[in-house]
C-alpha cells in the first residue's frame, strides 16, 4: 500500500526565453512547492493507492483517475458533485481548506494521467494534472523488467515518462488576477514536456533554478537497450511526436496493452499522434550502423569550420561520426556533448510547438541520448 | 542494387495558387550532373515539393546537398540540411539535425549517405530552425522501393512492400501540407512571423491547392510545382496512395464512392510483433502532421471520382473558393 | 431484403444553443416543418436499399436558395434519378464550366409548388454507422448542420433467436449489446453560421468554432429528453450494471475531437463501420477515450459495474463550455443503476 500526500498550490513556472507564469499545481507536501507535472505516482499493479488531496485554492479541486476502477472517497465510490443542480465537479471534490482521500486499487499495469474534476476547462489547463506508472506486479527493478508483466512481449531496460502540455500565457495571467478570459479563444504560446519547454527539457532533474518544473526529460540508453517511452498527453491538444534515430513500437494505449492472448496488435510508428488525456507506451531501441574509426563512413567529413555547427551558439554533437569519440570542433561553439554521445531529436512535428513563443528552438522538444556506456541506474522509475 | 549518386541545391523560389496569389518559397532543386560552373542557374528554382526521391532497399545513396543561397532574400544566410525523416538506425551525423550534428552554409556542401533497408514511404526535409524552413517548402517525397521488385519470379510487378499481397499496378503521391501566405510574405520582405500564430489559408496536394493539382505534371504555367496530384487507373486496378502530411494540423481524406485498404504506416507494414497482420480497410484516413499512410484504392468503376478532406473548410482556396485539398481520380 | 424510402426536405431553421438563437441549414423529414440537427437517423439492415428523395424548394416554407445534394461517404454505387420516374444513373461529381461545385448530383432551387426531387439509391452492403452529408459546397452545406447518420444493422439484429441478435456487426464480432446509444460530435462557429445565412461574404480559413455538440445539443441540453425541435435528441445514457453498452460515436464536426468516458475503459470493437473481430480474429482493443478525425466514427462498449452517474466529455476541456461558462458545450452522461 502507498499513501501519497498531494497539496493542491500556486507558483511560477519558467520558460526559456525569461517568461514567469502563475499557475497551480500540486506539491508533496506543506512544505514542498507546487511543481508542473504533479507528483508521479509509482507503484506496482496489485497495491492499494490511497491519495490525500489538500486543497490551498480559493475554489474546490478533486482528482480524477481515468483508467483506473472503483476508486472511493471515505470508502464510498466517487460521484459527481453538483452546487444548486449545477455540475462543479466530475468527482467529489476537497472544499477550500479542506483534505479528501482518494483510494483505488492499481488493477492494471500501464500509464495513467490524474487530473483535476474540478472546472477542467481551468484547472487542468493552469497545470492541476500528473501521471501514473504502475509496474506490473512481478516487476522487480533488479531483474528483467518488463511494462505489463512476464509472457507479453514488454521487456526494457530504461523507462521515461514524457507528460505534455500546453500554456497560454494570457490564459495564466487572466487566473492570477481574477479578470474574464474567453477560453474559447484558448491559444498556447508555449508547449511543454514535464513542465519544460524546450531547450530546459534536456537539463537534469531538481535544477536550483527551476523549483517548480523538477523533472528533466532527456532520455539517455545505450545501443540495442529497449527502452520503454511512456507518453502522456495532459494537455488538450494533439501533438505527434517524432522521434528522430528509429521507429518506436507501441505496446499499449491508455495503460492497456495491445494484445489479445496470443494476438499482438502493437504497431510501429515513426510519428506517434499523441491526443489529449491519453497515454502511449512505446519501446525505443537504436541498434545503429556499427560505424567507428574502425569502420570509417563512406563520406568524407568537411572541414569543420567551413560547416554550420551550433546555430543556437551550443551543439549537442561531438565533432565526430562516430560513438563515443570527440574531435574537435569550432572553438567559439559551445559543445554540450560529455563522451562522444549521439544525440537524436524527439520533438512534435507540429512544428509551430517547437516555439517559445514563436522562436525556435524551444517547445516540445527533447534529445534522445545514446552513449556507448551508461550506469544502470539511468532510466529507473 | 547499385550506388545512387545525387545532388540537390538548397535555394528559393515562389510558387502560386489558384486565385492568382504568388508565395516566395524556400526548397530544393535538383543539380545532379550540372557542371560546377552552371549550378548557379538554379539560384531561384526551388520547387514544391522538391524533388522526389527513389531509391531501392539495398541501394547506396550518396546525397549530396549544396547551399545555393537565397537569390530574393541574400542577407540571410541560413545554413539547410536534410534529414531522411523515419530512416532507422541513423547516425547524427547524416541526421540533418543541426543542433546535434552539422548544417550546410551558404556556397558549401555535405554529403549524406544512406543505405535504405525498410521499403515504404518517407520524407524529408530541411532541419534548420524547421518551422520556418518546412512552412517554406524544404520538403520532399522520399520513397524506397522493395528488393522483391528485383526478383525475377515478380518481374514488371510492384509492391509496397516485401509482401505479394502489397501488389499495385499504378502509384500516386499524396503530399498534404498548408500554406499561411503571411510568414511566406513576412520572410520575403525582411521581417518575422510569430509562429505560434499559424493559421494557414491554403490546403495543398503536391504542392498545388485544386484545381491545379489535377493538371499535368510539369505544367509550364506552374514551373516551380511540378507535381500533379491526378490518379487515374484502369478499371480493377489497384493504385497504391503514398499519403504524407508535412504540414502541421491533422488531416482526414476521403474519397468519393469507394474506400481505402491501409497497408502501411510510417514506411511499415501495420503489423503485430509476431507478424500480425493489422491492415485495414476505411473509408476515411487520419494522418498527422509528420505521419505517411500507404493505401491501396482499388479502382472499381469506371468514372470520375473525388478525392477530398473531410474538414471540408481546407477544400477552398484562402477560405472561399472550392479548391484546396482536393484531386480527382479518373478510372477508365 | 427490404426498400427503405426516406423523403427528405432541405430547409433553413434555427437552432437554440448556449442561450441563442443561431441559424442552420438542416434535413426535415416531412414537408412544411423545420429541419432537424442532426439529420433524421436512417435505420436499415444489410443488404436493404436506401433511397432518399430529396426535396429542395417543392412545399418547403423556408428553403435554403442554393443548390443541394446528399452525399454517402463510404458507400460504392450511389445511384440517382430525377424522382419519381426518370432512369437511375450513376452519381459523379457535378462541374459547372469546368468548376467542380458539388461531389455528388444536386437538385437546384425551384419553385414553391414545382413538384421536383432527386432520388438517391443505394445498397447497404456492411453493417455499420455512416454519414450522410450534403455533397454541394460541402465547406458550408456541412458547416451549416446538413448532416446525420445511416445506421446498417446486420441481418437478424432483431430477431431473438437470431445469433446476429443484439449486435452491431452480427455474430462472432464481439458486438453484442444491451443499451445502445448514438452520440453525434460537431461543432459551429457562430459567427460563420450567421454570415452564411444572411449571404455575407465569408471567410472558411477563419473557422473558429464556439459551440460544441453532441448529437446537435449543448450540455445541459444533452441529458434533457426528446422533444419536437430542431434539436430533437437528448443523448443521456441509461443503464444497468453489468449491461453492455455499445456508444456508437461519430464525429460529424471539421476538427477531431477526443470523448473521454467517464473515466470508464471501453472495449473498441469497430472503426469507420469495420469490425475489429471477426473470422476467429480478435483486433479489439481497450481505451479510456477515442480521438476521432473529421468523418470518423468508432463503437465501443462499456460495461459499468458500479452503480452512479458517469460523465462524458470532449477532452479538449476548453469545449466544456457555454458561452466560457463550465459546464457546457460537447458533453453528456451515463447513468447506471443497481441491478
Amino acid at each position: 500500500m502507498i499513501s501519497i500526500d498531494l497539496w493542491v498550490k500556486e507558483g511560477y513556472l519558467s520558460t526559456p526565453d525569461g517568461n514567469s507564469i502563475y499557475f497551480w499545481g500540486f506539491s508533496e507536501g506543506e512544505a514542498a512547492p507546487a511543481q508542473l507535472p504533479g507528483p508521479r505516482i509509482i507503484c506496482k499493479q496489485g497495491e492499494e493507492v490511497t491519495v490525500n488531496l489538500t486543497n490551498t485554492l480559493p475554489e474546490p479541486v478533486s482528482l480524477c483517475f481515468p483508467g483506473q476502477t472503483g476508486v472511493t472517497v471515505n470508502g464510498q465510490p466517487v460521484q459527481p458533485q453538483y452546487v444548486n443542480g449545477k455540475l462543479v465537479s466530475f468527482t467529489n471534490h476537497a472544499l477550500i481548506g479542506e483534505t479528501i482521500t482518494y483510494t483505488f486499487t492499481a488493477e492494471y499495469a500501464g500509464t495513467f494521467l490524474y487530473e483535476s474534476g474540478t472546472n477542467p476547462h481551468k484547472q487542468v489547463l493552469m497545470g492541476l494534472y500528473g501521471g501514473i506508472v504502475i509496474h506490473p506486479a512481478d516487476y522487480d527493478a533488479n531483474m528483467d523488467k518488463t511494462a505489463y508483466g512476464s509472457d507479453t512481449d514488454t521487456a526494457y531496460d530504461r523507462e521515461y515518462l514524457l507528460i505534455v502540455g500546453e500554456i497560454d500565457p494570457d490564459f495564466h495571467n487572466a487566473v492570477k488576477q481574477g479578470k474574464p478570459y474567453s477560453i474559447k479563444n484558448y491559444k498556447p504560446r508555449y508547449w511543454t514536456i514535464n513542465g519544460r519547454c524546450a531547450p530546459d527539457t534536456m537539463l537534469k532533474n531538481d535544477i536550483d533554478y527551476l523549483p517548480h518544473q523538477p523533472y528533466g526529460s532527456m532520455i539517455m540508453c545505450q545501443p540495442d537497450e529497449k527502452v520503454l517511452i511512456r507518453y502522456i498527453n495532459a494537455g488538450v491538444g494533439s501533438h505527434p511526436l517524432h522521434p528522430h534515430g528509429n521507429h518506436t513500437r507501441v505496446i499499449a494505449l491508455d495503460g492497456r496493452l495491445l494484445r489479445n492472448g496470443e494476438f499482438d496488435r502493437s504497431y510501429q510508428r515513426f510519428t506517434v499522434s499523441v491526443n489529449p488525456g491519453q497515454t502511449y507506451d512505446q519501446i525505443f531501441q537504436w541498434k545503429g550502423l556499427n560505424y567507428s574509426s574502425q569502420n570509417p563512413i563512406p563520406t568524407t567529413i568537411p572541414n569543420l569550420r567551413n560547416m554550420g555547427i551550433g546555430d543556437a551558439g551550443w551543439t549537442l554533437w561531438s565533432g565526430s561520426p562516430y560513438l563515443g569519440e570527440k574531435a574537435d570542433i569550432p572553438q567559439s561553439i559551445q559543445s554540450l556533448n560529455e563522451f562522444g554521445e549521439y544525440y537524436f531529436m524527439l520533438h512534435s512535428h507540429s512544428e509551430p510547438q517547437l516555439t517559445n513563443w514563436g522562436e525556435f528552438p524551444g517547445g516540445l522538444m527533447t534529445m534522445i541520448a545514446i552513449y556507448s556506456s551508461l550506469n544502470e541506474n539511468v532510466g529507473v522509475l | 542494387m547499385g550506388v545512387i549518386k545525387k545532388r540537390f541545391g538548397a535555394t528559393d523560389g515562389w510558387i502560386q495558387m489558384p486565385d492568382g496569389s504568388n508565395h516566395y518559397i524556400f526548397g530544393f532543386c535538383e543539380i545532379t550532373g550540372v557542371p560546377e560552373n552552371q549550378i548557379f542557374e538554379f539560384r531561384g528554382k526551388a520547387t514544391l515539393l522538391a524533388p522526389l526521391l527513389e531509391v531501392y532497399e539495398g541501394d547506396e545513396v550518396v546525397l549530396t546537398l549544396t547551399n545555393l543561397g537565397f537569390p530574393d532574400r541574400p542577407d540571410l544566410d541560413d545554413t539547410h540540411t536534410i534529414h531522411w525523416h523515419g530512416f532507422p538506425d541513423q547516425i547524427p551525423f547524416w541526421d540533418g539535425v543541426p543542433e546535434a550534428s552539422i548544417s550546410v552554409p551558404v556556397g558549401r556542401d555535405f554529403e549524406y549517405f544512406y543505405k535504405p533497408l525498410d521499403p515504404g514511404t518517407y520524407i524529408y526535409h530541411c532541419h534548420f530552425e524547421p518551422v520556418e524552413h518546412i512552412q517554406m517548402g524544404m520538403v520532399g517525397p522520399l520513397i524506397v522501393r522493395p528488393s522483391l521488385e528485383k526478383n525475377p519470379a515478380y518481374s514488371n510487378k510492384k509492391f509496397a512492400f516485401n509482401n505479394v499481397a502489397t501488389e499495385y499496378q499504378r502509384e500516386a503521391i499524396l503530399f498534404l501540407t498548408e500554406l499561411d501566405a503571411r510568414p511566406h510574405s513576412l520572410v520575403a520582405n525582411v521581417q518575422e512571423f510569430e509562429w505560434t500564430e499559424y493559421k494557414p489559408q491554403y490546403w495543398l496536394i503536391n504542392g498545388r491547392s485544386y484545381p491545379d493539382t489535377v493538371k499535368a505534371h510539369d505544367d509550364p504555367q506552374l514551373p516551380l510545382q511540378p507535381f500533379s496530384a491526378k490518379i487515374q487507373a484502369n478499371e480493377g486496378e489497384k493504385v497504391l496512395l503514398r499519403i504524407v502530411n508535412l504540414g502541421f494540423e491533422n488531416h482526414n481524406i476521403q474519397i468519393t464512392g469507394n474506400h481505402f485498404y491501409v497497408i502501411g504506416q510510417d514506411a511499415k507494414e501495420i503489423r503485430g510483433r509476431n507478424g500480425e497482420d493489422l491492415s485495414y480497410q476505411s473509408d476515411t484516413i487520419f494522418v498527422a502532421p509528420g505521419q505517411t499512410v500507404d493505401a491501396i484504392l482499388t479502382a472499381s468503376r469506371k468514372g470520375k471520382y473525388v478525392l477530398y478532406n473531410r474538414s471540408h473548410y481546407k477544400n477552398t482556396v484562402a477560405g472561399v473558393s472550392t479548391g484546396g485539398m482536393i484531386t480527382e481520380f479518373d478510372v477508365i | 431484403m427490404a426498400v427503405v424510402t426516406k423523403y427528405l426536405w432541405g430547409m433553413k431553421g434555427t437552432l437554440l444553443l448556449t442561450g441563442r438563437s443561431i441559424p442552420f441549414w438542416g434535413f426535415s423529414p416531412v414537408f412544411f416543418s423545420v429541419p432537424q440537427l442532426p439529420a433524421p437517423q436512417i435505420e436499415a439492415k444489410t443488404g436493404d436499399t436506401v433511397r432518399i428523395v430529396l426535396f429542395n424548394s417543392f412545399l418547403n416554407p423556408s428553403p435554403i436558395g442554393e443548390s443541394i445534394s446528399i452525399l454517402f461517404p463510404g458507400q460504392p454505387d450511389v445511384m440517382v434519378r430525377e424522382w419519381p420516374s426518370g432512369n437511375f444513373i450513376f452519381t459523379e461529381p457535378q462541374y459547372s464550366d469546368g468548376q467542380l461545385y458539388s461531389l455528388t448530383n444536386d437538385i437546384a432551387t425551384g419553385g414553391f409548388a414545382e413538384l421536383k426531387a432527386l432520388e438517391y439509391s443505394l445498397i447497404v452492403n456492411k453493417p455499420g454507422v455512416y454519414l450522410y452529408e450534403s455533397g454541394t459546397r460541402s465547406e458550408r452545406q456541412i458547416l451549416m448542420g446538413m448532416y446525420g447518420v445511416i445506421v446498417v444493422r446486420p441481418e437478424g439484429y432483431d430477431i431473438p433467436a437470431h445469433p446476429d441478435f443484439k449486435t452491431a456487426y452480427g455474430a462472432g464480432t464481439m458486438s453484442e449489446y444491451d443499451r445502445e446509444n448514438i452520440l453525434i460530435l460537431s461543432e459551429i462557429d457562430s459567427n460563420l453560421n450567421n454570415q452564411i445565412d444572411h449571404g455575407d461574404d465569408y471567410d472558411m480559413s477563419t473557422y473558429h468554432p464556439d459551440c460544441w455538440l453532441v448529437n446537435g445539443r449543448t450540455f445541459p441540453a444533452t441529458v434533457e429528453e426528446p422533444d419536437q425541435s430542431s434539436q430533437p435528441m437528448g443523448s443521456i445514457i441509461r443503464c444497468n450494471t453489468g449491461d453492455k453498452v455499445l456508444l456508437r460515436i461519430v464525429n460529424a464536426g471539421f476538427n477531431a475531437h477526443t470523448l473521454q468516458l467517464g473515466g470508464l475503459v471501453a472495449q473498441l470493437i469497430a472503426e469507420d463501420g469495420v469490425p475489429l473481430v471477426h473470422t476467429g480474429t480478435d483486433k479489439s482493443y481497450q481505451k479510456t477515450s477515442v480521438t476521432l478525425g473529421a468523418g470518423q466514427r468508432v463503437d465501443l462498449i462499456i460495461t459499468p459495474t458500479i452503480p452512479g452517474e458517469y460523465y462524458l466529455f470532449d477532452r479538449e476541456y476548453h469545449h466544456l463550455v457555454n458561452n466560457d461558462e463550465f459546464p457546457g458545450g460537447m458533453m453528456t452522461k451515463l447513468e447506471v443503476a443497481a441491478t
